[in-house]
Protein backbone atom coordinates (compact mmCIF):
# COMPACT_ATOMS: atom_id res chain seq x y z
CA UNK A 1 0.00 0.00 0.00
CA UNK A 2 1.13 3.27 -0.77
CA UNK A 3 2.50 5.51 2.50
CA UNK A 4 -0.69 6.48 4.06
CA UNK A 5 -0.01 9.99 4.01
CA UNK A 6 0.66 10.11 -0.11
CA UNK A 7 -2.95 8.38 -0.65
CA UNK A 8 -5.28 10.52 -2.48
CA UNK A 9 -8.88 10.97 -1.49
CA UNK A 10 -10.03 8.38 -4.50
CA UNK A 11 -7.34 5.66 -3.15
CA UNK A 12 -8.48 6.04 0.77
CA UNK A 13 -12.43 6.11 0.04
CA UNK A 14 -11.80 2.59 -1.82
CA UNK A 15 -9.53 1.30 1.01
CA UNK A 16 -12.03 2.46 3.79
CA UNK A 17 -15.09 1.34 1.67
CA UNK A 18 -13.38 -2.11 1.81
CA UNK A 19 -12.84 -1.90 5.21
CA UNK A 20 -8.80 -1.88 4.80
CA UNK A 21 -8.38 1.21 6.03
CA UNK A 22 -9.55 2.54 9.17
CA UNK A 23 -10.48 6.77 9.24
CA UNK A 24 -8.88 6.21 12.88
CA UNK A 25 -5.37 5.09 11.81
CA UNK A 26 -5.74 7.13 8.70
CA UNK A 27 -6.18 10.51 11.26
CA UNK A 28 -3.42 9.03 13.54
CA UNK A 29 -1.16 8.95 10.65
CA UNK A 30 -2.00 12.12 9.61
CA UNK A 31 -1.39 13.99 12.53
CA UNK A 32 1.53 12.17 13.85
CA UNK A 33 3.10 13.37 10.34
CA UNK A 34 1.66 16.93 11.21
CA UNK A 35 3.57 17.03 15.01
CA UNK A 36 6.59 16.12 13.10
CA UNK A 37 6.66 18.18 9.96
CA UNK A 38 4.25 21.60 11.04
CA UNK A 39 6.47 23.12 13.40
CA UNK A 40 8.80 23.46 10.01
CA UNK A 41 6.43 24.08 7.67
CA UNK A 42 3.80 26.22 9.53
CA UNK A 43 0.74 25.34 7.79
CA UNK A 44 -1.88 24.80 10.02
CA UNK A 45 -2.17 27.72 12.68
CA UNK A 46 -4.74 25.12 14.71
CA UNK A 47 -4.41 21.26 14.28
CA UNK A 48 -7.59 19.90 15.50
CA UNK A 49 -6.67 16.78 17.01
CA UNK A 50 -9.41 15.94 19.27
CA UNK A 51 -12.25 16.88 16.92
CA UNK A 52 -10.20 14.69 13.82
CA UNK A 53 -10.19 11.57 16.05
CA UNK A 54 -13.99 11.74 17.01
CA UNK A 55 -14.97 12.32 13.14
CA UNK A 56 -12.46 9.82 12.52
CA UNK A 57 -14.06 7.60 15.26
CA UNK A 58 -17.65 8.59 14.06
CA UNK A 59 -17.01 7.68 10.53
CA UNK A 60 -14.98 4.25 11.38
CA UNK A 61 -18.83 3.15 13.29
CA UNK A 62 -20.68 4.20 10.54
CA UNK A 63 -18.76 2.22 7.98
CA UNK A 64 -18.87 -0.80 10.04
CA UNK A 65 -22.73 0.00 10.33
CA UNK A 66 -23.36 0.35 6.39
CA UNK A 67 -23.56 3.82 6.37
CA UNK A 68 -21.91 5.16 3.38
CA UNK A 69 -21.62 9.32 2.89
CA UNK A 70 -19.52 8.98 -0.23
CA UNK A 71 -16.00 9.56 -1.44
CA UNK A 72 -14.79 11.86 1.27
CA UNK A 73 -16.56 8.86 4.67
CA UNK A 74 -13.20 9.12 6.87
CA UNK A 75 -11.14 11.09 4.88
CA UNK A 76 -8.80 14.12 6.51
CA UNK A 77 -9.48 17.56 5.27
CA UNK A 78 -8.24 21.27 5.88
CA UNK A 79 -9.75 24.64 5.68
CA UNK A 80 -7.80 28.12 5.02
CA UNK A 81 -8.31 29.82 8.43
CA UNK A 82 -11.02 32.53 6.44
CA UNK A 83 -13.45 29.66 5.98
CA UNK A 84 -16.38 28.91 9.59
CA UNK A 85 -16.38 25.62 11.19
CA UNK A 86 -18.76 26.38 14.05
CA UNK A 87 -17.11 26.77 17.93
CA UNK A 88 -13.56 27.19 16.17
CA UNK A 89 -12.04 30.30 15.61
CA UNK A 90 -11.72 31.82 11.66
CA UNK A 91 -9.18 34.39 12.59
CA UNK A 92 -8.18 34.89 9.14
CA UNK A 93 -4.58 34.70 10.03
CA UNK A 94 -5.54 38.27 11.88
CA UNK A 95 -5.11 40.11 15.61
CA UNK A 96 -8.13 41.49 14.69
CA UNK A 97 -10.52 38.57 14.68
CA UNK A 98 -8.04 36.48 17.50
CA UNK A 99 -11.76 36.22 19.52
CA UNK A 100 -13.94 35.72 15.82
CA UNK A 101 -15.65 32.37 16.97
CA UNK A 102 -18.48 31.25 14.88
CA UNK A 103 -21.57 29.72 15.84
CA UNK A 104 -22.15 28.24 12.32
CA UNK A 105 -20.04 26.90 9.95
CA UNK A 106 -19.75 27.93 6.54
CA UNK A 107 -22.09 26.50 3.71
CA UNK A 108 -18.86 24.81 2.37
CA UNK A 109 -18.09 23.29 5.53
CA UNK A 110 -21.25 22.00 6.50
CA UNK A 111 -21.23 20.20 3.00
CA UNK A 112 -18.05 18.80 4.08
CA UNK A 113 -19.09 17.41 7.47
CA UNK A 114 -22.40 15.85 6.49
CA UNK A 115 -20.01 13.95 3.22
CA UNK A 116 -18.16 12.57 6.73
CA UNK A 117 -14.63 14.74 6.15
CA UNK A 118 -12.48 14.04 9.10
CA UNK A 119 -11.16 17.86 9.95
CA UNK A 120 -7.56 17.98 10.74
CA UNK A 121 -7.31 21.87 11.48
CA UNK A 122 -7.70 25.38 10.19
CA UNK A 123 -4.63 26.23 7.46
CA UNK A 124 -2.36 29.52 7.85
CA UNK A 125 -3.40 32.42 4.83
CA UNK A 126 -2.00 35.63 4.29
CA UNK A 127 -3.75 37.82 6.42
CA UNK A 128 -7.42 38.48 5.62
CA UNK A 129 -6.42 36.58 2.15
CA UNK A 130 -4.57 39.88 1.00
CA UNK A 131 -1.37 40.40 3.09
CA UNK A 132 1.63 38.25 1.94
CA UNK A 133 4.23 36.23 4.12
CA UNK A 134 4.10 38.37 7.20
CA UNK A 135 6.01 37.77 9.95
CA UNK A 136 5.06 40.80 12.36
CA UNK A 137 0.97 38.13 12.84
CA UNK A 138 0.02 36.10 15.98
CA UNK A 139 1.10 33.46 13.37
CA UNK A 140 4.30 32.72 11.25
CA UNK A 141 3.58 32.31 7.24
CA UNK A 142 3.48 28.78 5.64
CA UNK A 143 6.83 27.84 3.97
CA UNK A 144 6.92 25.09 0.92
CA UNK A 145 7.46 21.69 1.95
CA UNK A 146 9.81 21.47 -1.45
CA UNK A 147 11.91 23.84 -0.26
CA UNK A 148 11.49 25.71 3.33
CA UNK A 149 13.26 28.34 2.46
CA UNK A 150 10.93 29.49 -0.22
CA UNK A 151 7.82 31.18 -0.74
CA UNK A 152 4.54 28.35 -1.06
CA UNK A 153 2.29 31.09 -3.01
CA UNK A 154 -0.76 32.20 -0.96
CA UNK A 155 -2.61 33.84 0.23
CA UNK A 156 -4.36 29.35 0.62
CA UNK A 157 -0.82 29.42 1.71
CA UNK A 158 -1.21 26.87 4.84
CA UNK A 159 -3.43 25.01 2.53
CA UNK A 160 -1.20 24.64 -0.49
CA UNK A 161 1.77 23.65 1.62
CA UNK A 162 -0.76 20.85 3.95
CA UNK A 163 -1.72 19.07 0.79
CA UNK A 164 1.97 19.10 -0.99
CA UNK A 165 3.31 17.76 2.21
CA UNK A 166 1.20 14.84 2.99
CA UNK A 167 -0.10 16.39 5.81
CA UNK A 168 -3.63 15.75 4.37
CA UNK A 169 -5.04 14.93 0.44
CA UNK A 170 -7.77 17.48 0.64
CA UNK A 171 -7.53 21.28 1.42
CA UNK A 172 -10.12 24.34 0.59
CA UNK A 173 -8.61 27.84 -0.41
CA UNK A 174 -10.36 30.93 -1.85
CA UNK A 175 -9.41 32.94 -4.58
CA UNK A 176 -9.77 36.08 -5.50
CA UNK A 177 -7.02 37.38 -7.54
CA UNK A 178 -5.68 34.08 -7.69
CA UNK A 179 -4.80 32.92 -4.32
CA UNK A 180 -6.28 29.10 -5.06
CA UNK A 181 -4.32 28.84 -7.95
CA UNK A 182 -0.42 30.61 -6.52
CA UNK A 183 0.23 28.07 -3.57
CA UNK A 184 -1.06 25.37 -5.91
CA UNK A 185 1.45 26.59 -8.58
CA UNK A 186 4.14 27.39 -5.63
CA UNK A 187 3.45 23.84 -3.84
CA UNK A 188 3.19 21.39 -7.29
CA UNK A 189 -0.17 20.57 -6.65
CA UNK A 190 -3.75 21.16 -7.98
CA UNK A 191 -5.57 24.13 -7.33
CA UNK A 192 -9.47 25.17 -8.95
CA UNK A 193 -10.91 28.57 -8.96
CA UNK A 194 -14.52 27.20 -9.68
CA UNK A 195 -16.61 30.00 -12.08
CA UNK A 196 -17.68 32.59 -9.62
CA UNK A 197 -21.17 31.61 -7.87
CA UNK A 198 -20.39 27.83 -8.88
CA UNK A 199 -19.73 27.52 -4.78
CA UNK A 200 -21.43 29.35 -1.69
CA UNK A 201 -19.20 31.76 -0.07
CA UNK A 202 -21.54 32.30 3.29
CA UNK A 203 -19.66 31.84 6.02
CA UNK A 204 -16.18 33.14 4.34
CA UNK A 205 -14.73 36.28 5.40
CA UNK A 206 -14.69 38.44 2.66
CA UNK A 207 -12.04 39.78 0.41
CA UNK A 208 -14.30 40.87 -2.75
CA UNK A 209 -17.67 40.49 -2.86
CA UNK A 210 -18.12 40.09 -6.55
CA UNK A 211 -14.46 38.23 -7.11
CA UNK A 212 -14.17 36.01 -4.35
CA UNK A 213 -14.70 32.08 -4.64
CA UNK A 214 -14.01 29.09 -2.83
CA UNK A 215 -11.88 26.12 -4.32
CA UNK A 216 -9.91 23.12 -3.41
CA UNK A 217 -6.17 22.23 -3.37
CA UNK A 218 -5.36 18.23 -4.13
CA UNK A 219 -2.19 15.84 -5.36
CA UNK A 220 -4.29 15.04 -8.33
CA UNK A 221 -7.33 16.10 -10.68
CA UNK A 222 -9.41 13.56 -9.83
CA UNK A 223 -9.23 14.44 -6.10
CA UNK A 224 -10.06 17.87 -6.90
CA UNK A 225 -13.12 17.31 -9.20
CA UNK A 226 -14.69 14.85 -6.24
CA UNK A 227 -14.21 17.49 -3.57
CA UNK A 228 -15.72 20.16 -6.20
CA UNK A 229 -18.82 17.48 -6.46
CA UNK A 230 -19.29 17.98 -3.16
CA UNK A 231 -18.79 21.59 -2.37
CA UNK A 232 -20.63 23.12 -5.38
CA UNK A 233 -24.41 23.98 -5.69
CA UNK A 234 -26.31 26.70 -4.98
CA UNK A 235 -27.24 28.09 -1.36
CA UNK A 236 -29.68 30.19 -0.96
CA UNK A 237 -28.27 32.61 1.50
CA UNK A 238 -25.41 33.52 -0.82
CA UNK A 239 -26.37 35.98 -3.73
CA UNK A 240 -24.01 35.11 -5.92
CA UNK A 241 -25.05 31.71 -6.09
CA UNK A 242 -25.68 29.96 -9.72
CA UNK A 243 -29.11 27.94 -9.52
CA UNK A 244 -29.92 24.66 -10.59
CA UNK A 245 -28.10 21.63 -9.92
CA UNK A 246 -23.98 21.39 -11.10
CA UNK A 247 -22.98 18.20 -13.28
CA UNK A 248 -20.71 15.38 -11.67
CA UNK A 249 -17.31 16.74 -12.56
CA UNK A 250 -15.35 13.91 -13.01
CA UNK A 251 -17.83 12.88 -15.84
CA UNK A 252 -15.17 13.66 -19.04
CA UNK A 253 -12.17 13.06 -16.46
CA UNK A 254 -11.25 10.02 -18.94
CA UNK A 255 -12.72 11.28 -22.33
CA UNK A 256 -9.31 12.15 -23.37
CA UNK A 257 -8.33 15.72 -25.69
CA UNK A 258 -8.55 14.44 -28.96
CA UNK A 259 -10.29 16.86 -31.21
CA UNK A 260 -10.37 19.07 -27.97
CA UNK A 261 -9.55 22.75 -29.30
CA UNK A 262 -6.75 24.23 -26.93
CA UNK A 263 -5.61 28.07 -27.21
CA UNK A 264 -2.23 28.75 -25.97
CA UNK A 265 -1.99 32.60 -24.72
CA UNK A 266 1.32 32.80 -25.31
CA UNK A 267 1.75 36.62 -25.63
CA UNK A 268 0.63 36.71 -21.31
CA UNK A 269 3.99 34.72 -20.72
CA UNK A 270 6.13 35.90 -23.62
CA UNK A 271 5.12 39.56 -24.64
CA UNK A 272 2.78 41.24 -21.72
CA UNK A 273 5.40 39.57 -19.21
CA UNK A 274 8.42 37.90 -19.70
CA UNK A 275 8.26 34.44 -17.84
CA UNK A 276 11.08 33.09 -16.83
CA UNK A 277 12.60 30.67 -18.76
CA UNK A 278 12.28 27.36 -17.29
CA UNK A 279 8.45 28.14 -17.35
CA UNK A 280 7.93 29.36 -20.56
CA UNK A 281 9.69 26.02 -21.80
CA UNK A 282 7.71 24.31 -19.38
CA UNK A 283 4.49 25.34 -20.97
CA UNK A 284 5.61 24.95 -24.87
CA UNK A 285 6.66 21.61 -23.65
CA UNK A 286 3.02 21.00 -22.04
CA UNK A 287 1.61 22.49 -25.07
CA UNK A 288 3.12 19.79 -27.50
CA UNK A 289 2.10 17.01 -24.72
CA UNK A 290 -1.39 17.80 -25.41
CA UNK A 291 -0.63 18.18 -29.07
CA UNK A 292 0.37 14.51 -29.10
CA UNK A 293 -2.55 13.40 -27.36
CA UNK A 294 -4.62 14.03 -30.05
CA UNK A 295 -5.60 17.79 -29.14
CA UNK A 296 -5.59 20.69 -31.70
CA UNK A 297 -3.58 23.07 -30.18
CA UNK A 298 -3.55 26.57 -31.60
CA UNK A 299 -2.39 30.10 -30.67
CA UNK A 300 -4.96 32.18 -28.84
CA UNK A 301 -5.17 36.71 -27.89
CA UNK A 302 -6.83 38.17 -25.62
CA UNK A 303 -6.24 41.48 -24.25
CA UNK A 304 -2.63 42.34 -22.68
CA UNK A 305 -2.65 41.31 -19.28
CA UNK A 306 -2.06 44.78 -18.19
CA UNK A 307 -5.98 45.66 -18.72
CA UNK A 308 -7.38 42.29 -17.03
CA UNK A 309 -4.94 43.68 -14.25
CA UNK A 310 -5.44 47.37 -14.40
CA UNK A 311 -9.81 45.84 -13.93
CA UNK A 312 -9.04 43.18 -11.29
CA UNK A 313 -6.83 45.30 -9.21
CA UNK A 314 -9.41 48.32 -9.42
CA UNK A 315 -12.50 46.44 -8.30
CA UNK A 316 -10.64 43.94 -5.68
CA UNK A 317 -9.02 47.25 -3.89
CA UNK A 318 -12.19 48.88 -3.95
CA UNK A 319 -13.97 46.35 -2.41
CA UNK A 320 -11.48 45.32 0.41
CA UNK A 321 -11.28 48.62 1.31
CA UNK A 322 -15.40 48.71 2.14
CA UNK A 323 -14.78 45.37 4.19
CA UNK A 324 -11.71 46.86 6.02
CA UNK A 325 -12.64 50.11 6.50
CA UNK A 326 -14.08 50.72 9.95
CA UNK A 327 -10.95 48.33 11.55
CA UNK A 328 -8.23 50.58 9.03
CA UNK A 329 -10.15 53.79 10.98
CA UNK A 330 -10.12 52.11 14.42
CA UNK A 331 -7.23 49.38 14.73
CA UNK A 332 -4.45 50.27 11.96
CA UNK A 333 -1.61 48.98 14.08
CA UNK A 334 -3.55 46.04 14.42
CA UNK A 335 -2.71 44.66 10.97
CA UNK A 336 0.87 43.39 9.50
CA UNK A 337 2.48 46.49 7.94
CA UNK A 338 1.94 44.60 4.32
CA UNK A 339 -1.57 44.15 4.74
CA UNK A 340 -2.37 47.53 5.72
CA UNK A 341 -0.20 48.50 2.56
CA UNK A 342 -2.04 46.23 0.05
CA UNK A 343 -5.27 47.73 1.70
CA UNK A 344 -5.35 51.62 1.51
CA UNK A 345 -4.68 52.22 -2.26
CA UNK A 346 -8.27 51.14 -1.71
CA UNK A 347 -9.12 54.63 0.04
CA UNK A 348 -8.03 56.30 -3.06
CA UNK A 349 -10.59 54.44 -5.77
CA UNK A 350 -13.65 57.17 -6.69
CA UNK A 351 -17.07 55.30 -7.25
CA UNK A 352 -17.06 56.37 -10.76
CA UNK A 353 -13.16 54.50 -11.07
CA UNK A 354 -14.99 51.66 -9.70
CA UNK A 355 -17.52 51.56 -12.10
CA UNK A 356 -15.16 52.32 -14.90
CA UNK A 357 -14.01 48.85 -14.08
CA UNK A 358 -16.75 47.19 -13.90
CA UNK A 359 -17.95 48.64 -17.53
CA UNK A 360 -14.41 47.31 -18.14
CA UNK A 361 -15.31 43.56 -17.03
CA UNK A 362 -18.70 43.62 -18.48
CA UNK A 363 -16.78 44.26 -22.22
CA UNK A 364 -13.69 41.82 -21.20
CA UNK A 365 -16.55 38.84 -20.36
CA UNK A 366 -18.47 39.61 -24.04
CA UNK A 367 -15.00 39.15 -25.63
CA UNK A 368 -13.78 36.25 -23.74
CA UNK A 369 -17.55 34.30 -24.49
CA UNK A 370 -16.53 35.42 -28.08
CA UNK A 371 -12.78 33.66 -28.07
CA UNK A 372 -14.17 30.83 -26.64
CA UNK A 373 -16.32 29.86 -29.48
CA UNK A 374 -13.38 28.96 -30.96
CA UNK A 375 -11.46 26.98 -27.99
CA UNK A 376 -12.52 24.48 -25.49
CA UNK A 377 -10.12 25.57 -23.25
CA UNK A 378 -6.97 27.67 -23.18
CA UNK A 379 -3.73 27.20 -21.14
CA UNK A 380 -1.03 29.82 -20.51
CA UNK A 381 0.91 30.45 -17.56
CA UNK A 382 0.02 30.57 -13.94
CA UNK A 383 3.11 31.97 -12.10
CA UNK A 384 5.93 33.93 -13.95
CA UNK A 385 8.29 33.23 -11.56
CA UNK A 386 9.67 29.89 -9.40
CA UNK A 387 9.38 30.22 -5.67
CA UNK A 388 10.65 32.90 -4.20
CA UNK A 389 12.92 32.54 -1.43
CA UNK A 390 9.83 33.92 1.59
CA UNK A 391 12.58 35.81 3.39
CA UNK A 392 13.35 38.06 0.53
CA UNK A 393 10.37 41.02 0.95
CA UNK A 394 11.92 42.78 -2.28
CA UNK A 395 11.56 39.37 -4.69
CA UNK A 396 8.29 38.63 -2.88
CA UNK A 397 7.11 42.15 -4.15
CA UNK A 398 8.79 42.22 -7.56
CA UNK A 399 7.09 38.53 -8.35
CA UNK A 400 3.98 39.11 -6.56
CA UNK A 401 2.19 40.83 -9.36
CA UNK A 402 4.07 38.46 -12.01
CA UNK A 403 1.12 36.19 -12.94
CA UNK A 404 -1.75 35.70 -14.79
CA UNK A 405 -4.22 34.62 -12.81
CA UNK A 406 -6.33 37.81 -12.05
CA UNK A 407 -7.80 37.26 -15.88
CA UNK A 408 -10.20 34.77 -14.85
CA UNK A 409 -11.02 35.92 -11.82
CA UNK A 410 -12.15 39.22 -13.23
CA UNK A 411 -13.92 37.23 -16.28
CA UNK A 412 -15.23 34.71 -13.59
CA UNK A 413 -15.02 31.78 -15.66
CA UNK A 414 -13.00 28.25 -13.96
CA UNK A 415 -9.08 28.33 -14.01
CA UNK A 416 -6.82 25.26 -12.75
CA UNK A 417 -3.31 25.36 -11.50
CA UNK A 418 -1.77 22.49 -12.65
CA UNK A 419 2.07 20.88 -12.31
CA UNK A 420 4.08 20.55 -15.63
CA UNK A 421 7.37 19.90 -13.88
CA UNK A 422 10.24 21.03 -11.76
CA UNK A 423 13.17 23.89 -12.26
CA UNK A 424 16.60 22.48 -12.20
CA UNK A 425 16.77 23.29 -8.65
CA UNK A 426 13.91 20.89 -8.09
CA UNK A 427 11.25 23.54 -7.57
CA UNK A 428 7.55 23.23 -9.00
CA UNK A 429 6.60 24.92 -12.39
CA UNK A 430 2.77 25.17 -13.80
CA UNK A 431 0.50 26.03 -15.91
CA UNK A 432 -3.25 27.22 -16.20
CA UNK A 433 -5.58 25.55 -17.80
CA UNK A 434 -9.18 27.96 -18.24
CA UNK A 435 -12.26 27.19 -19.52
CA UNK A 436 -16.29 29.01 -20.22
CA UNK A 437 -17.96 29.84 -17.51
CA UNK A 438 -19.57 26.55 -16.00
CA UNK A 439 -17.27 24.71 -18.03
CA UNK A 440 -15.04 23.39 -14.91
CA UNK A 441 -15.55 19.66 -16.43
CA UNK A 442 -13.82 20.23 -19.34
CA UNK A 443 -10.85 21.77 -18.02
CA UNK A 444 -10.55 18.58 -15.48
CA UNK A 445 -11.05 16.65 -18.60
CA UNK A 446 -7.79 17.84 -20.30
CA UNK A 447 -5.85 18.29 -16.59
CA UNK A 448 -6.30 14.36 -16.53
CA UNK A 449 -5.40 13.54 -19.64
CA UNK A 450 -2.00 15.60 -19.47
CA UNK A 451 -1.63 14.40 -15.84
CA UNK A 452 -2.12 10.51 -16.99
CA UNK A 453 0.60 11.15 -19.70
CA UNK A 454 3.16 12.67 -17.53
CA UNK A 455 2.53 11.95 -14.21
CA UNK A 456 3.53 15.22 -12.49
CA UNK A 457 1.39 15.27 -10.57
CA UNK A 458 2.63 11.95 -8.78
CA UNK A 459 5.97 13.30 -7.04
CA UNK A 460 6.33 14.87 -3.85
CA UNK A 461 8.67 16.61 -1.59
CA UNK A 462 11.39 14.92 0.39
CA UNK A 463 10.10 15.50 3.84
CA UNK A 464 11.06 12.18 5.55
CA UNK B 1 1.11 73.63 7.55
CA UNK B 2 4.09 70.92 7.37
CA UNK B 3 4.14 67.61 4.81
CA UNK B 4 3.18 65.49 7.40
CA UNK B 5 0.31 67.63 8.75
CA UNK B 6 -0.50 67.53 5.24
CA UNK B 7 -0.77 64.26 4.91
CA UNK B 8 -2.67 63.57 8.40
CA UNK B 9 -5.03 66.13 7.47
CA UNK B 10 -5.53 63.88 4.18
CA UNK B 11 -5.78 60.79 5.95
CA UNK B 12 -8.14 62.45 8.21
CA UNK B 13 -10.42 62.99 5.43
CA UNK B 14 -10.56 59.20 5.03
CA UNK B 15 -11.53 58.56 8.69
CA UNK B 16 -8.22 57.87 9.06
CA UNK B 17 -7.16 59.39 12.62
CA UNK B 18 -5.10 57.03 14.36
CA UNK B 19 -2.48 56.69 11.68
CA UNK B 20 1.41 56.81 13.16
CA UNK B 21 3.73 58.95 11.15
CA UNK B 22 5.19 55.20 9.44
CA UNK B 23 1.57 54.30 8.65
CA UNK B 24 0.87 58.05 6.89
CA UNK B 25 3.62 57.14 4.91
CA UNK B 26 2.09 54.06 3.93
CA UNK B 27 -0.90 56.56 2.93
CA UNK B 28 1.01 58.63 0.67
CA UNK B 29 2.03 55.78 -1.45
CA UNK B 30 -0.58 53.79 -1.49
CA UNK B 31 -2.52 57.19 -2.80
CA UNK B 32 0.33 56.86 -5.38
CA UNK B 33 0.15 53.50 -6.05
CA UNK B 34 -3.80 53.86 -6.90
CA UNK B 35 -2.96 57.05 -9.28
CA UNK B 36 -0.87 54.71 -10.74
CA UNK B 37 -3.26 52.21 -11.01
CA UNK B 38 -6.13 54.19 -12.27
CA UNK B 39 -4.18 55.75 -15.34
CA UNK B 40 -4.00 52.43 -16.79
CA UNK B 41 -7.26 51.77 -16.39
CA UNK B 42 -9.52 51.92 -19.45
CA UNK B 43 -12.49 54.57 -19.57
CA UNK B 44 -13.18 54.48 -23.49
CA UNK B 45 -17.14 53.05 -22.67
CA UNK B 46 -19.83 53.73 -24.97
CA UNK B 47 -23.28 54.57 -23.90
CA UNK B 48 -24.42 51.27 -24.09
CA UNK B 49 -21.42 49.65 -21.81
CA UNK B 50 -22.83 49.13 -18.68
CA UNK B 51 -21.14 47.87 -15.68
CA UNK B 52 -21.06 44.23 -14.80
CA UNK B 53 -23.63 43.18 -11.64
CA UNK B 54 -26.45 45.21 -11.65
CA UNK B 55 -29.58 43.99 -10.68
CA UNK B 56 -31.04 41.25 -12.34
CA UNK B 57 -34.72 40.23 -11.28
CA UNK B 58 -35.41 36.81 -10.60
CA UNK B 59 -38.89 35.97 -12.31
CA UNK B 60 -42.21 38.05 -13.18
CA UNK B 61 -44.24 35.95 -11.04
CA UNK B 62 -43.25 37.30 -7.84
CA UNK B 63 -43.99 40.72 -8.82
CA UNK B 64 -46.92 39.75 -10.29
CA UNK B 65 -48.35 39.04 -6.71
CA UNK B 66 -47.57 41.67 -5.20
CA UNK B 67 -48.66 44.08 -7.43
CA UNK B 68 -52.51 45.33 -7.12
CA UNK B 69 -54.94 43.31 -9.61
CA UNK B 70 -51.66 41.00 -10.09
CA UNK B 71 -52.00 37.54 -9.82
CA UNK B 72 -53.73 36.14 -6.39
Amino acid sequence: MTDLHWLTVAEAARLIRARELSPVDYAEALLARTERLNPTLSAYIRVTRERALDDARRAADEVVRGVDRGVLHGIPYGLKDIIDYAGLPTTAHSRILLDNVPAEDAEVTARLRRSGGVLMGKLATHEFAIGGPAFDLPYPPARNPWDTTRFPGGSSSGSGAAVAAGLVPAALGTDTGGSVRNPASMCGIVGMKPTYGRVSRRGVVPLAFSLDTVGPLTRTVEDNALLLNLIAGADPRDPSGIPGVPPDFTADLRRGVRGLRVGVVRHFYTTDMDAHPEVTLAIEDAAQTLADLGAQVDEATLRPLSVYAAGNRTILLSEGYTVHERWLRERPDDYAALTRQRLLPGAFIRAVDYLQATRLRERLVREYAETMTRYDVLITACSMDPPPLIEDAAEIERTYGRQARTVFNLLGCPALSLPIGRTVNGLPLSMQIAGRPLEEATVYRVAHAYEEATAWTSHHPALD
Amino acid sequence: MNASDAGAARAAEFGLVHLTPEQLAEFERAGAYAAQLLSRLPRDFGLDEEPAHRFRAGRESSADATRPGGAA
